[in-house]
């Protein structure tokens, strides 16, 4: 399982956990794309290996690609007084996700970070990170799923074919 | 013409008889008023944008559907409240299926991050941060 997932912390404190890029769905996405191999199979369709396992790379690349270009969007968008906000947004990677998170230190008591992307009582929210999340995951999921379409064409299912087999209620 | 998905959530939430027994008819958009206390429980929710995951990895699917995230705010005087109207919200947001309010079919809803324990740092006060994106349907 792999997803990009963003956090804003002050003075050591997490104070937003960990809010999952669910315009991704990528760890949902990872799920459907082997539920949807199962249903394939079910129908008898004949899925290369190969394919398969390419099929379950997307989703850590597109995180990591995400990642990648989530960074300079958020240090673009955040309001800057010092720069220090900006400065701190970082990505890192762990063996199952990508976060990305901003770490001010201006006030450890307060948590700056999550008060500027979610606001306050009475200073309205100037987000940063969800629209650069929203910004990365245009750019490069198109990209890529046009790649792993054209990786996976060897086999007799395509990636695309797989992650749309997924059954949503609408 | 396009729907008014804000209108109808508020309408769907203002609707559901568990958060309505926690905030009443507290459930504000986009922000609590200027004037209001903590004392009594409430709920304001904002639109954020979305991107609809059907669209990015199959364009073409999901024709006359339209996805909206909403951040939503839980107020209270403790965090043990505001996270039982933060429960109250979840279960209502998770009920919703191919639901109409306000004329609008809301076809479903899903969680975006879980809950999120904040401190308002104008007035102190807890909070309870969660994110959903809402699907609609946009000409209905």
């Amino acid at each position: 399982m792999a997803s990009t997932i963003w956090r804003l912390r002050c003075g050591g404190l997490r104070l937003a956990k960990a809010t999952k890029a669910q315009s991704l769905h990528a760890a949902s996405r990872y799920r459907l794309a082997k539920s949807g191999a199962r249903a394939a199979q079910l129908a008898s369709f004949h899925i290369d290996p190969q394919a398969l396992k390419l099929i379950n790379a997307v989703p850590k690349e597109m995180a990591r690609e995400i990642s990648a270009e989530m960074v300079p969007h958020a240090r673009a968008l955040v309001p800057r007084k010092t720069g220090e906000l900006a400065e701190s947004i970082q990505s890192s990677e762990t063996p199952k996700k990508m976060i990305v998170f901003a770490d001010a230190e201006y006030d450890p008591r307060e948590s700056y970070a999550a008060h500027v992307e979610f606001g306050t009582q009475f200073q309205p929210p100037r987000p940063y990170m969800r629209p650069a999340l929203l910004a990365a995951a245009r750019k490069v999921v198109p990209v890529l799923r046009k790649h792993y379409d054209r990786l996976a064409r060897g086999g007799s299912i395509s990636a695309r074919h797989v992650i749309r087999m997924k059954g949503r209620k609408w | 013409m396009v729907i008014d998905a804000t209108a109808a959530l508020s309408a769907y939430l203002l609707a559901d008889a568990p958060l309505k027994a926690l905030v009443g008819t507290r459930i504000y958009t986009p922000r609590l008023p200027k004037n209001y206390t903590a004392a009594t429980a409430a709920i304001s929710f904002r639109a954020n944008g979305a991107m609809d995951p059907d669209r990015l990895f199959a364009p073409g699917a999901g024709a006359g559907k339209i996805a909206q995230g909403f951040a939503f705010r839980c107020v209270s005087t403790t965090f043990l409240s505001a996270h039982a109207i933060y429960r109250a919200l979840y279960d209502a947001m998770m009920a919703i299926d191919n639901t109409l309010a306000a004329g609008v079919l809301i076809y479903t809803a899903d969680e975006e991050t879980g809950a999120q324990d904040i401190v308002d740092a104008d007035t102190g006060w807890p909070v309870v941060l969660g994110q959903f994106t809402v699907y609609f349907r946009n000409d209905a």
